[in-house]
């Protein structure tokens, strides 16, 4: 009875173990968020003078918005926030950075908002989005986002305003992709863009639907949509707005675990192959670490990774991979757990009963081993 | 029984000739300066010139009787009980082409209908009301000062072709500076229209449509009477007059091809300011000569009806040079 128990222990564990933030929700300011990728980062925190150079771990992570929770007021999209993490930490104090990179799936369907304020720089908007949303205020003002999927705009009770019609990000700017974004032409409000926006190339995009508008009448309406919301207030600027992402902060996505001459590098990527639980979540991979051992001279790829001021973990074909920072394996896992089987992490690596069992054995050997020893001493060997 | 059939026949076909008689003969004896009323709306001509019929060739001009007169008006005043205003393009052989300074000033109507202009004069439809909501211009070449100040409607801009906007859209202060001036309600306008107005100042405040939402906007502007959904009412008299002649058959190589057309007099036209009360236009005819392949302009035509020549009759125009006569094969008749 007592191995059952245990066995059932061991696999809710190596669950939770495979466990990743990836469709993970939860709520802040009004807003519902799905984590798409959550990762470790070791950053350069300035070079403080006369003393070594400082170094901090960071938890960076994709998010899309996946509902509201509040009704009748003004809601506004982040670029970026900062919210609890729970990634490879046991300390829910820690904080990460999540960047806002798109908006879901019927995320705002059938709500009522006094306004909603979208910030640049997302990457798509989901299948009926905001279907049956009213505003209050009676402008949505739509930032370029690089794709639209079906449906967003279905009975939308208010004006649209697009405010371009290519994504300005990039270089050069690219045209928004629509998917079938305008099929239902009965149920769609009424769609306005700048008169100098008509003419952007959108390869199947019926035009003839938009009204265009003067840019006195658009800044006129950022000025009384977005009132009280520190936003843009001149299209002009709203032109040349850049925003920050994870990818634009992932650039320079290398680091060492070390700041010793042969260090052990890691390399973050995009993972090239990932599972497919949601369609909005398809649209933003998780990443992968690529680490260059110095100690070993391997180059092993782990689909997660953490660390800390002494060591770092990285998770491979679902098992956990212990190194110190210089890249020396640490075979003696069981060192490094606490009293409740959590490695430093905060990872149950075993149960309760399972490290007291283990410590017991432990103990027990060394004791056997003491009185071995105090024979061979008594017999002379 | 036979003869009550003739009688009938002859009674229409009188009646006809009647009407069309009445069609030419109104307006056919309007000299320029005269004013006149019509359906609650009052012209003033403006310049007249000879034109002939469409029909008329060469060879069935036999003399000076086929040149009918014909010319331009100005509207310089509508009825302010007017519920519907509807200019026309044309009253019989004369064209409207323009509206005088303050026409529509404080008036209020249900809908205005109006044909494209060359002109519309110094605050026109300022602080006009429109119960329908909506005032439609088609095209208007030259625009007065503070056109639409105070405009109380949206304003649909009809336009198809460049306007000349100059201040229509500022006014002046009693201190002689200009401020901007405005319709109250929103300035919409075609989509491919836009580019006639991009140095306008109401080219940032402005809203375009185009295919079916804008011919919403023109619907519901003349409240979907079917009546005004055409942006220009046919010109039903325009058939009635051609302004070129040919003196000789269009093959001949001699002749002369005679072109009336009516210009503005320098210093009593726009740049603006009072323009009901000096602005006028003169007659201009073009005269080419087939044979030199040369064009003379004159001021006046005037096809003479001389026993004396061979052709029975020849042509005299009158312009800076003076009096100059012409045979109708292009020969310069010597005194």
């Amino acid at each position: 009875m007592r191995r059952i128990t245990l066995l059932i222990l061991a696999l809710v564990s190596c669950c939770i173990a495979s466990a990743t933030q990836r469709g993970v929700t939860f709520e802040k300011d009004g807003l519902i968020y799905t984590i798409a990728s959550e990762v470790t980062i070791r950053k350069f925190n300035g070079n403080r003078a006369g003393n070594e150079p400082e170094y901090i771990i960071q938890n960076i992570g994709e998010v899309y918005v996946s509902g509201v929770s509040v009704s009748d007021s003004v809601v506004k999209i982040p670029t970026v926030f900062s919210a609890p993490s729970t990634y490879c930490r046991k300390d829910t104090t820690v904080m990460a950075r999540y960047f806002v990179a798109g908006i879901g799936e019927k995320a705002f369907e059938g709500a009522r908002l006094k306004d909603l304020v979208i910030p640049f720089g997302l990457r798509f908007i989901g299948n009926g989005a905001f279907r049956d949303l009213e505003i209050t205020n009676g402008v949505l003002i739509v930032p370029p986002v690089r794709r639209m999927k079906a449906d967003v705009f279905d009975g939308v009770k208010a004006k649209v305003l697009f405010l371009g019609l290519e994504d300005t990000q990039t270089q050069p700017a690219t045209p928004i992709t629509f998917d079938n974004t305008f099929q239902n032409k009965d149920r769609l409000p009424d769609f306005y863009v700048l008169h100098s926006d008509i003419n952007t190339p959108t390869e199947g995009l019926d035009k003839k639907m938009f009204y265009t508008v003067g840019e006195n009448v658009v800044n006129e309406w950022l000025r009384t949509s977005w009132k009280g919301v520190v936003i843009y207030t001149n299209y002009a600027r709203c032109k040349s707005y850049r925003v920050s992402t994870l990818t634009a902060s992932l650039n320079k996505s290398s680091f060492s675990t070390v700041t010793a001459d042969v260090p052990t590098l890691i390399v973050l990527k995009k993972a090239k192959k990932y599972e497919k639980t949601k369609t909005d979540i398809d649209l933003l991979p998780p990443y992968e670490y690529e680490c260059r051992n110095a100690y070993t001279h391997k180059r092993e790829v782990y689909d997660e990774f953490a660390m800390n001021q002494t060591l770092f973990r990285g998770r491979k074909g679902g098992k956990y991979h212990y190194f110190s920072l210089d890249g020396k394996p640490i075979t003696n896992i069981e060192s490094l757990l606490d009293e409740s089987g959590r490695d430093p992490f905060g990872l149950q690596v075993y149960t309760k009963e399972e490290t007291k069992a283990k410590k017991a054995n432990k103990e027990r050997e060394k004791n056997l081993n003491n009185k071995v020893n105090d024979l061979k001493k008594a017999f002379g060997f | 029984m036979t003869h009550r059939i003739f009688a009938i026949v002859l009674t229409v076909v009188l009646q006809s000739v009647k009407l069309l008689a009445h069609e030419y003969a109104l307006g056919d004896n309007f000299e320029k300066g005269d004013v006149f009323e019509k359906d609650g709306i009052s012209y003033k001509v403006l310049v007249t010139y000879l034109v002939v019929d469409p029909k008329e060739s060469p060879d069935t001009i036999k003399g000076p009787e086929k040149f009918y007169k014909a010319g331009e008006l100005m509207v310089v005043k509508v009825d302010e009980k007017l519920g519907d205003v509807v200019i026309p393009p044309s009253i019989n052989r004369f064209k409207v082409i323009g509206l005088t300074d303050s026409l529509f000033y404080q008036h209020e109507h249900d809908r205005i209908w109006l044909p494209n202009l060359l002109f519309a004069g110094n605050g026109c439809f300022a602080k006009l009301k429109m119960r329908s909501g909506t005032l439609v211009i088609h095209d208007i070449a030259n625009m007065g000062m503070g056109v639409f100040d105070e405009l109380d409607a949206e304003l649909l801009l009809d336009i198809t072709r460049n306007v000349n906007w100059g201040k229509t859209f500022s006014k002046m202060r009693t201190d002689s500076s200009l401020i901007s001036s405005r319709p109250k309600g929103l300035v919409r306008l075609n989509r491919g229209s836009l580019k006639y107005i991009k140095g306008c100042p109401v080219y940032n405040e402005c809203y375009s449509a185009v295919a079916d939402n804008y011919k919403k906007w023109v619907r519901k502007a003349f409240g979907d009477d079917e009546r005004f959904q055409k942006n220009d009412l046919v010109d039903k008299n325009g058939r009635l007059s051609k302004r070129m002649y040919s003196t000789t058959p269009q093959k001949a190589k001699n002749g002369l091809k005679i072109t009336a057309n009516a210009v503005d007099i320098k210093g009593l036209g726009y740049p603006w300011g009072n323009l009901s009360q000096k602005y006028t236009r003169q007659a201009n005819y073009a005269v080419y000569d087939k044979k030199t392949r040369k064009t003379t302009y004159y001021q006046e035509f005037i096809p003479v009806a001389d026993p004396l020549q061979k052709t029975g009759w020849y042509v005299k125009f009158i312009g800076k040079e003076g009096e100059v006569k012409y045979m109708l094969n292009g020969k310069l008749i010597k005194k």
